[in-house]
């Protein structure tokens, strides 16, 4: 995670996964040095004075012979790599050696003070060396004892054996972030599934989400959502509520002026009242057709409705939409044509696609020419089915193209009476269910092509 | 011929009632659901014109109980709601037929015309549209007022095509119906006869849509 890039500080990273893991990991490995390094500090100690008493105990039983004892002779090897305590025996004025365990040591002197004190002879890393000076007589004539023992020894040891101590901690350090990467995991899990849940809802008809396994701290969250899912709910059942009150209220009085008008026909004497009189009949036409289009639009946005899919059969369904729009061919004298040379099914439920190809259809029968022509193909292109609707009117202009789908736009200037909704309907009921519009002017001559590309028969469709 | 029309809305009930008239039915129009169900239980309707949405009494109830009472007067529902539910569940209670508002007054008239036939059986044997119609008793095609008669298959063809005016039919359909099982049946037999019945009945009379078959205009 990139802090530039999410905008976020670096110690409070977005993720509470990687926030958590990160301040929990940092905390065990500072307690992890702590610990190692108190231990370390603790044994080294403990080591360290174990063996100055060994030192101790040497120098007295040296400096409490009587006669002395003489010290036995050390090689190089034990004096420095074993450790061995070296002996000096002094002279009770201290000026000379008189015997030593090991001759080269003889660099150092007798340390006037009795008691620990440090001391070095060269500069390599063995020279250094810890010595205890034992404490003169009470004969005049004792020798003076001096114990010593090579530095870098005790340090080796002290340092062995604080690692071992410190050897438990570094073994279940990884353990332990093992075990805490393995909780956050499983905590984030429990949040991608509530995402997973909330992702997997329907918009039109929303449901709950199962507390089941969500965690106590994410609870008040799902609840919150699953409040304002039931919201949602009522209000879509409002606006359900508000566009079948509005289909009555616009129907019925629609329904009783297309009866005048049927009453009046009888009694317009010929001539310009009649002409009127038709103009009058077929504005009343178009105010019923924008009415059921958008009534079919709100329809389209009001949620819940029960949709079955079903497996169609697109070439059935495009000789009854074909049927069903002769009417309209017949007013206007279009030549419409049908040509099906594959047979595709579609899984959908069988009104929304009729939606679909009767606002192609009809929009082709409208904009052709009086006396034009339209055709419905069913055929395969770029190897699978679609659905071309080509008319012969004046097209689209291409400054136009992109808006289209609008809702209640019209192509400036198209004398057709349509309602500027069909190919917002058409397109809105097409992606609901998989299917693609694309529109283009066409090449052959005058005229649009409607080519709705169908989907593949065996992939899944996705859900609305 | 006796029509009651229950229809609450004013505007439409009184247009709907002219027109009627108009069109030759005597109308009787009542305004809510109770005086709909006593008039039916007193009148001799040939056909009820329906509302649903009914003040008093809903209009399926109208209906549910009139069925119950044992009257099988012909029943279309008029309504401006257009949910599925309404229109399954009010043929389910014995409408016999529905129309949604705003309809065409010519095609309410074809359905009247068409739930009273259902009713009467035989009787009335007339089917088909406005400009053309075929009796089936007889056997012939009634076209602007003129009675002529039929082949077999020519009367076949016209049954097929006159069931539901209006809708096409392909050239296999009417294979299926004009020739049976087994017939031979050449490759341009349905061009001749519709040909043959074009220059009977006018070329505008059976009409073809490319691709998809033959229709009569109704």
């Amino acid at each position: 995670m990139s802090p530039a890039l999410s905008g976020t500080r670096w110690w409070r990273p977005r993720s509470l996964r990687t926030q958590l893991l990160f301040w929990l990991v940092t905390l065990h490995l500072v307690a992890a040095a702590l610990t190692a390094w108190f231990t370390f500090v603790a044994y080294g100690d403990l080591v360290h004075n174990a063996l100055d008493e060994q030192m101790r105990l040497v120098a007295d039983s040296y400096a409490g012979g009587d006669p002395p004892r003489s010290p036995h002779p050390l090689d190089a090897e034990a004096a420095v790599t074993r450790g061995a305590f070296v002996v000096q025996l002094w002279s009770a004025d201290g000026r000379t050696l008189r015997a030593s365990s090991w001759p080269p040591l003889a660099a150092v002197p007798l340390h006037p003070e009795p008691g620990f004190s440090d001391a070095n002879t060269g500069v390599h890393p063995h020279s250094h060396w810890r010595v205890f000076t034992a404490e003169a007589g009470p004969r005049a004539d004792q020798p003076r004892v001096q114990v010593l023992q090579n530095e870098d020894y005790r340090r080796r040891r002290t340092m062995r054996r604080a690692l071992l101590e410190g050897l438990p901690i570094a073994l279940l350090l990884p353990l332990a972030l093992l075990i805490l990467w393995i909780i956050v995991s499983a905590a984030s899990r429990s949040l991608r599934a509530v995402a997973r849940d909330v992702a997997s809802q329907d918009e039109r008809s929303p449901t709950e989400l199962s507390l089941a396994r969500v965690p106590d701290e994410i609870a008040p969250l799902v609840h919150a959502f699953n409040h304002l899912l039931s919201r949602v709910r009522n209000a879509f059942a409002t606006q359900r509520r508000f566009v079948q009150d509005a289909a009555h209220e616009l129907r019925t009085p629609m329904a009783a002026i297309g009866l005048q008008i049927e009453n009046l026909r009888a009694h317009v004497p010929a001539g310009e009242a009649t002409e009127r009189f038709n103009q009058l009949e077929a504005g009343v036409t178009r105010a019923q057709h924008l009415i059921e289009q958008l009534l079919s639009l709100s329809r389209q946005d009001a949620p819940g409705r029960a949709t079955s899919r079903e497996p169609v059969d697109i070439e059935a369904l495009l000789r009854e939409s074909v049927s069903q729009l002769m009417v309209l061919a017949d007013a206007r004298r279009v030549d419409i044509g049908f040509e099906g040379r594959v047979a595709p099914m579609v899984m959908a439920p069988p009104a929304e696609l009729r939606s679909v190809f009767d606002n192609l259809i009809d929009n082709a029968l409208r904009y052709a020419p009086e006396g034009g022509v339209v055709d419905v193909r069913l055929h395969a292109a770029e190897g699978h089915a679609v659905v071309d609707v080509l008319d012969n009117g004046p097209g689209i202009p291409g400054s136009s193209m992109g808006r289209v789908f609008d809702r209640f736009f019209r192509v400036p200037g198209a004398p057709a009476g349509g309602s500027g909704l069909g190919l917002a309907i058409a397109r809105t009921a097409a992606e609901r269910h998989g299917l693609r519009i694309e529109l283009r002017n066409r090449e052959d001559g005058s005229g649009l092509m409607a080519r709705v590309h169908l989907p593949p028969p065996t992939a899944p469709l996705t859900p609305p | 011929m006796r029509v009651l029309l229950v229809e609450d809305d004013e505007m439409i009930g009184r247009s709907l009632k002219q027109a009627l008239e108009g069109a030759g039915w005597s109308a009787d129009w009542v305004r809510d659901g109770e005086l709909a169900q006593s008039a039916l239980a007193d009148g001799d309707y040939t056909c009820v014109l329906l509302d649903l949405g009914l003040p008093r009494q809903d209009g399926t109830e109208v209906l549910r109980r009139a069925r119950e009472r044992g009257d099988a007067t012909p029943v279309l529902v008029l309504t401006a709601r257009d949910g599925l539910d309404d229109r399954i569940h009010s043929l389910d209670l014995g409408a016999d037929d529905y129309l949604r508002k705003p309809f065409e007054f010519r095609e309410l008239l074809a359905r009247m015309r068409a739930v009273v036939r259902r009713r009467d059986g035989a009787a009335h044997s007339l089917i088909g549209g406005s400009t053309l119609q075929l009796d089936l008793t007889t056997r012939e095609v009634v076209s602007g007022g003129a009675r002529e008669a039929l082949t077999a298959r020519e009367f076949a063809l016209l049954h097929a095509l006159l069931e539901r005016p209006g809708a096409i039919l392909s050239r296999e359909q009417l294979e299926n119906r004009i020739y049976g099982w087994g017939e031979e049946v050449t490759s341009n037999a349905i061009d001749v006869l519709i040909h043959g019945m074009r220059r009977k009945l006018g070329a505008e009379s059976i009409r073809n849509v490319r691709g998809l078959g033959w229709r009569v205009v109704a």
